[in-house]
C-alpha cells in the first residue's frame, strides 16, 4: 500500500489560517504515506497534474487529500483517479477548509485540528475497499405533476425532444395559477394571451397525454425506472362523446361559488374550469351535483345531445413506467382570515390580490370592472397592505412570498390605466424588486401615482359610515407619524404556501421539503433543479416562491436534466451503498422498517451446514434504490450491514488515530 | 394624521410642475436631501418629508410649513439627488406659488434665533432686502 498526501493552500482560503507545510511533515510520518506535498490549487489543472505525476512516480495506489468540503470537489478527484486507472473509492478528502481554516482564529491550534483531520482521512483509507457502481437501463418517458406555467413548459421542452411525456393535473384543465392573472409584470403582457397558446401546445403536441382532473395515487421504483399509478378521478363526462358544446352547463340548474374566480362568481355544478379551458370539456362536480345529492333531477343526462353524461363513471387507476418525475406542482394561497387586525372575512371590502386580479381581468367575474362588494360601486381609494402573512414570524410565514412587490406595482399601474381618478396608497415594510427591468417597473408605478408608504398598516377597521368605508391605521415612515386612511377597498398581499397535499407528495416521491414546506433542491447553488433522489427534478413554486419567467426557466432546467437522462440511455447508480455480509446476516430484518428507501427486502440463501443445504433468510439490498444514508447499518444487531466507503472498520479506525 | 379626501386640486399641481420642471414622482425617499441638509434640525419638515407631502398633495402643510423659509436654497440636496428631482428647486417652487398668491411685501422672512449668517444672506438672497 503506497499512499501519497496531497494538502491544499486553498489560495489563502486554507493557508492563512493552518500551517500547510506542518501538516504535510506530520501526516508524511504515518505507516504507508510515501509522499507528502502542499498546492496552491489542488482543484487547478497545475494541482490534478500534480497529484497525477506524484501517482505514477511514486506508484501511489491511494490519494488522500486535505482541502475543501468532498461535496465541492470529490467527483473532481475521483475523475482523476479514473484517468489513472485506479478505483476512484481510492480517493479519501479530508475537509480543512469548512471544518477547520473557514471557522477559527487560532492558527496554531487550527493547524493541530488540521493534522488530526488528515490522519483521520489516511486511517480511513488504510482500509479503503475498491467500489464499482451498477449501470442501470433508463425508461425513456416522464411524468410532469402539475399543469401549471412550469409543468407545461417542462413537458414541451421533453415532448420537443422526441420523448413522451404524461402531464397530471389534478383540475379539470391545465394553465394553473397563471389562467387566473389579468396581466403580467413587467411587460404587462396579458397572461392569457401567452398562456393558452402553450396549452394548446401542450393538448396537441405528438409525445404528452394530458392526464386531467387526476392525482397520484402511487409511485415506487427508482431512477429510470419509477413504476406510477395514477388515479384519474370520474368527471362523469364520457371525454370521446363531449364534444364541449357547453348544453349541459347551461341547463344545470345547481349553482356554486365559483373557486376560479375566488367566490365573486357562481358556476354551475357541472362546470369547465374557465372558458379556455384545456381540455374544454366539462366536468361533473359530485359534491354539489342535485341528481347526487337527492337523485333527482339528470337535467344534463337528459339534454347532452351525444349522450356523454355517465353518472356510473368511475375513478380510473393508470399504471404506468418513468424514467424522471418532474414535480411543479405550484402553490396555494393563505387565506388571511387568522390576521384579525386586517379584518379579512368580516367586511367584504377587504379582499385578497388574488380577487383584485380576478376583478381587473377583462374575463373575470366583472368583465375587468372594480367594485366594491360591499354596494357594488367603484372604489375611489384602494389601500393596499404588502407582507400580509408573509415576512411574518408572529402569525403568518417567515419567508418572502416574492412575487408580491412587484404584482402590486402591476395592480396600481393598471388602477391607474384603466381608473385615472382612483388612488392608491401601498404600505410596505421593503420593495423588493430584484429581476431584469423590475426597478423600472416599480418606478412607473410610483412615477403614475402610486403613494408607497413605509410602514406596516396596524388595523382595518369599519368606519361605520354611510358608504360602509374602511379606515386604514398606519405609519408613514417618510413623514414619521401615525397615519390612517379612509379606504373603499383594502387589498392584502397574501403569502405563497406550498399545496397542503404537498407533504404526502413528497413522502411517495422520498424527497424532503424545507422548514416551511417548499421542495428542498439537491444543492442551493449547484444543483437547484434536482432533488436528493435521483431522478425526481423539481420545477416552480413547490420548490419556493417565484415569478413566471423564473418557474419557466427552472422548468426548461428540468426538462434538460431529463432530456440528458433519457439520452444517455442507461444510469450509474451510486456505489456507496449498503452492503449485507450475508454469512453474519441472521435474518431479523429489522433492518427493512428504517429504510427511507424501501431498498432492503428479504431473501432466502442456500447454505450448507453439517452436509446439508438449508435455507435461511437474509436481507438484501437494491443498490439501485439504496441512497447510502446508513440507518440500516446503524441499528444492525450483527454487523452485518456496512455502507460502502464508510464501513465500520473505516469509521473505527478514524476513530483509533485520534 | 388622516390623509384628506380632498388633495391638492390638479391646477395647483400643475402650477408646481410649470414652475419646478421637475417631477417629483421620481422621488424614491432615499432621504438623501435631508441627511445632508445643514438645516435640517431646524426644520418643521425634512427635505425628504417635503417632497413627500408633494407627492401625497398634501400641499396645505407645505405652504403653512416654517422649512420653506429656513431652507438657505444652499443646493446641497439638489446636487446629490440621486434621482434628479433637486428638493430646493421643489422648495422654490412653494415659495414662488405663496409669493403669486400673496405678494411680496405679505410674506415675512423667518430668522428663527441661532440660524448662521449664510441663512441670513440667502434669505437676503431671496428678497433682495
Amino acid at each position: 500500500m503506497k499512499i501519497g498526501v496531497f494538502i491544499c493552500w486553498c489560495g489563502s482560503n486554507i493557508k492563512n489560517m493552518v500551517d500547510v507545510e506542518r501538516v504535510a511533515e506530520a501526516t508524511g510520518k504515518m505507516p504507508h504515506v510515501v509522499y507528502t506535498q502542499d498546492v496552491q490549487y489542488l482543484c487547478s489543472e497545475v494541482g490534478q497534474s500534480d497529484i497525477g505525476n506524484a501517482i505514477d512516480e511514486h506508484q501511489l495506489d491511494r490519494v488522500v487529500i486535505g482541502a475543501c468540503s468532498p461535496r465541492m470537489h470529490e467527483t473532481t478527484f475521483q475523475q482523476l483517479m479514473n484517468r489513472k486507472g485506479l478505483n476512484p473509492y481510492y480517493v479519501e478528502i479530508a475537509n480543512i477548509r469548512e471544518h477547520c481554516s473557514w471557522v477559527h482564529t487560532d492558527k496554531a491550534k487550527a493547524t493541530v485540528k488540521a493534522i488530526d483531520l488528515v490522519k483521520k482521512a489516511v486511517a480511513k483509507s488504510y482500509y479503503a475497499v475498491p467500489l464499482h457502481a451498477e449501470s442501470l437501463p433508463v425508461n425513456k418517458r416522464a411524468l410532469v405533476i402539475g399543469g401549471g406555467i412550469a409543468g407545461i413548459q417542462a413537458a414541451l421542452d421533453i415532448a420537443d425532444a422526441g420523448y413522451p411525456v404524461d402531464l397530471l393535473e389534478k383540475e379539470s384543465s391545465i394553465g394553473g395559477k397563471m389562467a387566473q392573472f389579468d396581466k403580467t409584470f413587467p411587460t404587462l403582457d396579458c397572461s392569457a394571451c401567452i398562456l393558452t397558446p402553450k396549452m394548446v401546445e401542450a393538448a396537441t403536441h405528438e409525445n404528452i397525454t394530458l392526464h386531467t382532473y387526476s392525482e397520484l395515487e402511487d409511485v415506487s421504483g427508482y431512477v429510470g425506472n419509477f413504476h406510477v399509478t395514477i388515479r384519474k378521478r370520474a368527471t362523469s363526462v364520457d371525454e370521446e362523446r363531449c364534444t364541449g358544446c357547453g348544453e349541459c352547463v347551461t341547463k344545470c340548474p345547481a349553482k356554486v361559488d365559483n373557486e376560479f374566480d375566488q367566490g365573486h362568481s357562481k358556476r354551475k355544478a357541472i362546470y369547465t374550469l374557465f372558458a379556455q379551458a384545456v381540455p374544454n370539456k366539462p366536468v361533473l362536480d359530485r359534491k354539489n351535483c342535485i341528481y347526487f345529492k337527492t337523485g333527482k333531477c339528470g337535467v344534463c343526462k337528459k339534454i347532452c345531445p351525444t349522450d356523454a353524461i355517465n353518472y356510473e363513471m368511475e375513478d380510473q387507476l393508470i399504471e404506468n413506467d418513468y424514467g424522471a418525475i418532474i414535480v411543479a406542482t405550484g402553490f396555494e394561497l393563505n387565506e388571511p382570515t387568522h390576521l384579525g387586525e386586517y379584518h379579512y372575512g368580516h367586511h367584504p371590502d377587504v379582499i385578497t390580490s388574488l380577487e383584485l386580479e380576478r376583478m381587473l381581468n377583462a374575463s373575470g367575474p366583472t368583465q375587468g370592472k372594480m367594485y366594491r362588494p360591499s354596494n357594488g360601486k367603484e372604489p375611489k381609494r384602494i389601500v393596499f397592505i404588502q407582507c400580509a402573512g408573509s415576512r411574518d414570524r408572529h402569525d403568518g410565514n417567515s419567508y418572502c412570498s416574492k412575487v408580491c412587490c412587484l404584482y402590486t406595482a402591476k395592480h396600481t399601474i393598471l388602477l391607474n390605466e384603466k381608473f385615472p381618478d382612483t388612488e392608491s396608497y401601498v404600505f410596505y415594510i421593503d420593495v423588493r424588486t430584484a429581476g431584469k427591468n423590475y426597478e423600472e417597473f416599480y418606478e412607473r408605478a410610483r412615477q403614475m401615482g402610486a403613494n408607497y408608504l413605509r410602514g406596516h398598516v396596524s388595523k382595518v377597521e369599519p368606519l361605520g359610515d354611510s358608504d360602509n368605508r374602511l379606515l386604514v391605521r398606519g405609519y408613514d415612515g417618510s413623514l414619521g407619524e401615525q397615519t390612517e386612511i379612509e379606504a373603499d377597498l383594502v387589498v392584502l398581499a397574501t403569502s405563497i404556501e406550498p399545496q397542503q397535499g404537498a407533504k404526502k407528495l413528497a413522502g411517495m416521491l422520498g424527497i424532503s421539503s424545507d422548514r416551511n414546506g417548499f421542495y428542498s433542491e439537491a444543492h442551493a447553488k449547484l444543483k437547484p433543479v434536482e432533488t436528493q433522489t435521483q431522478g425526481v427534478y423539481l420545477a416552480g413554486v413547490c420548490q419556493g416562491p417565484k415569478d413566471i419567467p423564473e418557474a419557466v426557466s427552472q422548468a426548461s432546467g428540468t426538462a434538460a436534466k431529463a432530456i440528458v437522462l433519457f439520452n444517455r440511455g442507461q444510469v450509474k447508480g451510486v456505489p456507496t451503498t449498503a452492503m449485507v455480509d450475508e454469512e453474519l446476516c441472521s435474518g431479523c430484518m429489522q433492518c427493512k422498517p428504517v429504510c427511507p428507501y424501501e431498498a432492503i427486502s428479504q431473501e432466502m440463501i442456500t447454505e450448507r451446514a453439517h452436509g446439508k443445504a438449508r435455507q435461511r433468510p437474509v436481507a438484501s439490498i437494491n443498490r439501485a434504490l439504496c441512497q447510502g444514508c446508513g440507518a440500516c447499518a446503524g441499528l444492525c444487531r450483527s454487523g452485518a450491514m456496512d455502507i460502502g466507503g464508510f464501513t465500520g472498520r473505516q469509521l473505527l479506525a478514524e476513530v483509533d488515530t485520534l | 394624521m388622516r390623509i384628506p379626501q380632498k388633495t391638492a386640486a390638479s391646477h395647483q399641481r400643475e402650477e408646481l410642475a410649470d414652475i419646478i420642471r421637475k417631477d417629483v414622482r421620481d422621488c424614491y425617499q432615499c432621504m438623501k436631501c435631508s441627511s445632508g441638509c445643514p438645516f435640517a434640525e431646524e426644520m418643521d419638515y425634512m427635505p425628504h418629508q417635503m417632497m413627500w407631502l408633494t407627492n401625497l398633495g398634501l400641499y396645505e402643510k407645505i405652504l403653512n410649513s416654517k422649512s420653506l423659509w429656513i431652507c438657505a436654497s444652499c443646493l446641497a440636496c439638489s446636487s446629490r439627488c440621486p434621482r434628479d428631482i433637486e428638493p430646493a428647486k421643489v422648495m422654490e417652487g412653494f415659495r414662488a406659488m405663496i409669493l403669486r398668491e400673496r405678494g411680496r411685501t405679505n410674506v415675512s422672512p423667518v430668522i428663527p434665533k441661532g440660524v448662521p449668517r449664510q441663512a441670513v444672506i440667502a434669505n437676503m438672497r431671496k428678497f433682495r432686502r
